[in-house]
């Protein structure tokens, strides 16, 4: 029985991954507590009432663009790729940490992601909706976009395998669809758990519809394990490969400031760094607000710095390297494309960028500020928002001043664009907001798992 | 009331997962197949306790996984390759590198559903009814308690020796369970609603079903018509914008279009009031480069039909003649321009013929500018006066015998682009031995070719047709020829046998 020691008697960890007096039931009171709970806390309400509110917004805007076109965009010759695309790279980007907490930290064995695993990859289910979003309105004549997909049509025409636009579609599909069964997956179990506690008949029958009437039967986890790891060495690929082809769709055109092969590795970075930002961002209120201090405590926060911290340096090099690259090929597009982009019309976006991305997770170093909630979520606030910026810097300083000095033009958002991307957040937030009211936040059967009493404790091993 | 009841097996709790692995392994010694544990979470080293069998679920994900490579492979060479190829710069229509991330994302999605489906499947999942789920006790398998069930259907299956077993190993309590009385059937108002929302759900489908393939003289369905039909201003069309409905708008007074050059009349048309100039216009300058220019745009654009020097014997016309002795062409020849009516002609006139055309010959005006179609005219002139200096002078013609002059006549009215005496293709009749030979009429009737016939088709070419020429096909420039010509001409083709 290898497995029959734990890894916290091996004393590698300083702190248990469950804190305080805690046994399996008490494990199952503090989640399922949360949905059984009368009433959500007041700030719940706030939350999800302004959430509600913004994505009324968000059904406005995207009605007066269907109604309208385009055209109320910003975007516009050169810069025909302008909020809407920065939007859907943020958001995707952000839907990257759900399956890399899941999937890779699964893999690596890291017990420390069941804390938060169930968070994150309700924040990538989210994150990826609105992230498909943005490319559909894009196309301006939304009612076509089953365009995209290989479907007989009376056109007899196929799409073309070889654009990375279309790989895209590919690729964040599969993503969204492997996600959302990874997602439901590890739920049964815990909706089971909810089933068996559940007092109402409507309870009852939503949660035991769900739970696909799962027992517990070692007989079905044993081919659930088996499938969950299966999905997890499917999934860790498929995220490296996802914010890859998000890449390709600047990367394979000739544009200087997106034709780099660095640009792969430097998304997917950025995807981690932004996706453990959200995380932060959220989990951080969310702890405090259900009561789940002892489930998501102050070193898987840690963890999380040190990932922000690691991934920060990275995009870092990437950006110094992007300039490197620029003086070193010689290519007179190349060089000036930089120039302007730290110096040029969109200075401050580029410096915004730098200072939220490279610089401020650098207080990482320190435990301290580790373990400063308070500090913790202000960063991961400007990572969010650097992290944004970096898109917009990508996007719009490369098609803002092109070829042709003559249709050099000074992109500015319009309204529309500015009222699109806040109700998006309303979307991810109203959604957010529905998982941790009527959903197990925590993975209840896995925190009982890494728990020291979930091994056996044999004499004769 | 127990007795009617089927029973299920016996469930035995345990208060850890310690005890549940010991008990487990004492199951499996005593030989047990029917049997399972629960747990809220899967235990490690259970699997082992219990004597499982390794699931065969990853050789059902492999498989799946290379049958969506394979798929995804194929999707893309059949669409993109075979079905609906993509020409693009004239390369491949085939080439796996920009087709591997597709490949990659199917095999995932293939394998991915695949685990997650099968998964379900192999656990006979989802069963919303389970007779353990009768058991009170049990809800705490999702929470924090430990079971172990035996099932009454294994061989080795006794009510008390089953139940002391599990007493012996540590068993916090064994209880029996039993399968429900009633079948667990749907109630009845689930089923209903199910009915009705099914055949709801078939409605669209029958409805494509039932068009498909199908025609109709009706417009198609435009739900969002905006790519069909456009508010727009139709040439001709109506509207009720203005006042006397019209959409195609005079235009406004003193106004020109941007494609409406400003036109200097004589220069761009030829004319002036009406009438055709006769006299080169204002803004051309003719000087010798001038007419430089002409014989170079001359030898470009008329020479190949009107040969160099004018006199329609250009490239185009030999090629024609031969192409015509194949009996590949018909060919009306160009006319010799350096003689006869054209040298009278208007020099408007000839712009006119220069920029529209003139019977079989097409219009230059878009490959020659005005000024250089003035240029033409100032060189053709040039090569008029040459030839008209090199004509004879109507004493020296009166001084010639009277075939000799029908012999310069024949060139003049130029009969000899289409009359021949050699015999071989030429477009009107072959003139040796003319007179005397017998002409079929396209009315059927058979004449003799006599000096009469030869008179009446110069001065009215329409008066006699012959089998299978076109009607009038017969043209004199610069004619007809007075009757003292005529006389020379008949002279003239008299010698030729």
């Amino acid at each position: 029985m290898a497995s029959s020691t734990s890894v916290d008697q091996l004393d590698i960890f300083p702190e248990e991954l469950v804190q305080g007096e805690n046994d399996f039931h008490s494990v199952t009171e503090m989640v399922c507590g949360v949905l059984e709970a009368p009433k959500p806390p007041k700030s719940w309400y706030v939350i999800f009432t302004t959430a509600v509110a913004l994505l009324g917004v968000l059904g406005a805007m995207i009605l007066y663009l269907i109604t309208t076109g385009v055209g109320v965009w910003g975007n516009n010759q050169p810069v025909a790729w302008g909020w809407p695309i920065v939007n859907f790279v943020f958001w995707v980007g952000i839907g990257h940490a759900g399956t890399l907490i899941s999937a890779v930290l699964f893999l690596f064995r890291q017990d420390w992601r069941t804390g938060i695993n169930r968070f994150s990859e309700a924040m990538t289910i989210f994150a990826v909706i609105c992230a498909g979003m943005f490319p559909a309105i894009h196309v301006g004549r939304i009612w076509v976009i089953w365009w995209v997909f290989p479907i007989p049509n009376q056109m007899s025409m196929w799409p073309n395998f070889r654009s990375p636009l279309l790989w895209d579609v590919f690729a964040v599909s599969t993503y969204f669809s492997v996600s959302l069964l990874f997602w439901y997956m590890g739920l049964v179990p815990d909706l089971a758990t909810v089933r068996d506690r559940a007092k109402t008949k409507a309870k009852k029958f939503w949660y035991g519809l769900f739970a696909m009437g799962w027992n517990g039967s070692n007989r079905h986890w044993h081919r659930y394990e088996r499938a969950y790891l299966i999905l997890a060495a499917l999934a860790t690929p498929l995220v490296l490969s996802v914010h890859s082809v998000v890449s390709f769709d600047f990367a394979t055109s000739q544009l200087p400031g997106w034709h780099t092969t660095i640009l792969p590795p430097y998304f997917v970075a950025g995807a981690i760094f932004s996706g453990f930002a959200m995380v932060l961002t959220l989990s951080i209120p969310a702890r405090k607000m259900f009561g789940l201090e002892e489930l998501i405590t102050l070193r898987h926060i840690d963890n999380m710095c040190k990932v922000i911290m690691a991934t920060g340096m990275m995009v870092g090099y990437a950006y110094s390297m992007e300039f490197f690259m620029a003086w070193y090929s010689g290519n007179a597009y190349e060089g000036f494309t930089f120039v302007n982009r730290a110096f040029g019309p969109y200075w401050w976006g580029y410096w915004i960028m730098v200072s939220c991305n490279v610089l401020t997770p650098q207080i990482f170093w320190w435990k301290k500020a580790r373990r400063n909630l308070a500090l913790v979520f202000i960063i991961s606030i400007f990572v969010n928002i650097g992290m944004w910026f970096e898109r917009f810097v990508i996007v719009v300083t490369s098609l803002n001043r092109d070829f042709l000095p003559s249709s050099w033009h000074y992109f500015s958002p319009t309204w529309v664009d500015v009222l699109t991307l806040l109700g998006s957040f309303g979307l991810f937030f109203t959604l957010f907001m529905l998982f941790c009211r009527y959903l197990p936040q925590v993975a209840i059967s896995e925190v009982k798992n890494v728990m020291p009493q979930a091994h056996p404790h044999l004499d004769d091993h | 009331m127990t007795a009617d009841k089927e029973l299920y097996g016996v469930v035995a709790e345990f208060k850890d997962v310690t005890a549940l692995y010991r008990a487990a392994e004492k199951v499996r010694d005593a030989g047990y197949k029917k049997w399972d544990c629960h747990s809220p979470f899967p235990v490690h080293g259970l699997d082992d306790a219990m004597g499982m069998r390794f699931t065969r679920l990853p050789w059902v994900v492999l498989i799946m996984g290379i049958t969506g490579l394979l798929a995804g492979m194929y999707l893309q060479y059949w669409t993109n390759a075979v079905d609906y190829t993509y020409d693009i710069s004239g390369k491949p229509v085939w080439s796996l590198p920009a087709n591997i991330p597709v490949i990659f994302e199917v095999t995932v999605l293939f394998s991915a559903f695949t685990a997650f489906f099968s998964m379900w499947i192999a656990n006979r999942l989802p069963r919303w009814y389970h007779p353990l789920f009768r058991n009170e006790r049990f809800s705490r398998a999702t929470d924090d308690s430990f079971f172990i069930a035996l099932h009454a259907k294994d061989k080795k299956f006794d009510l008390a020796a089953s139940t002391a077993l599990l007493n012996e190993n540590g068993a916090l309590q064994v209880e029996e369970v039993f399968e429900a009385n009633e079948p667990s059937a749907m109630p009845a108002k689930i089923k209903g609603n199910l009915l009705v929302v099914t055949c709801l759900m078939l409605i669209p489908p029958a409805m494509v079903y039932a068009s498909y393939g199908s025609t109709t003289t009706e417009p198609r369905v435009h739900l969002i018509p905006d790519m069909d039909k456009q508010d727009r201003f139709r040439a001709q069309g109506e509207t009720d914008l203005f006042e006397d409905g019209r959409m195609t708008r005079d235009q406004v007074a003193g106004t020109i279009s941007q494609d409406q050059r400003f036109i200097h009349a004589s220069l761009e048309t030829g004319k002036e009031n009406g009438e055709y100039v006769t006299s080169f216009p204002q803004q051309v300058d003719v000087t010798e480069a001038f007419i430089d220019r002409g014989q170079e745009r001359f030898e470009i654009y008329c020479g190949v039909c009107h040969g160099e020097d004018g006199k329609g014997t250009g490239l185009i016309h030999h090629r024609a003649v031969e192409l015509a002795n194949l009996g590949h062409a018909t060919w009306v020849p160009p006319t010799n321009i350096t003689a006869g009516a054209i040298g009278t002609q208007a020099d408007g006139y000839l712009f006119e013929t220069i920029s529209d055309g003139r019977r079989t010959m097409p219009g230059y005006a878009a490959q020659i500018t005005a000024e250089d179609r003035w240029a033409i005219i100032a060189y053709l002139r040039v090569l008029q006066e040459v030839e008209s200096m090199n004509a004879l002078s109507p004493e020296e013609m009166a001084a010639l015998g009277a075939s000799a002059r029908g012999s310069v006549l024949f060139e003049k009215y130029t009969c000899n682009a289409c009359h021949k005496f050699d015999g071989t293709y030429s477009i009107g009749p072959v003139l040796s031995n003319f007179l005397g030979s017998e002409v079929k009429l396209d009315s059927g009737e058979t004449i003799v070719a006599d000096e009469a016939y030869f008179t009446e088709s110069i001065i009215d070419p329409a008066a006699k047709t012959r089998e299978g020429a076109l009607k009038g096909a017969m043209a004199v420039p610069g004619g007809p020829p007075t009757a003292e010509e005529i006389v020379d001409l008949l002279e003239y083709i008299k010698t030729q046998k």
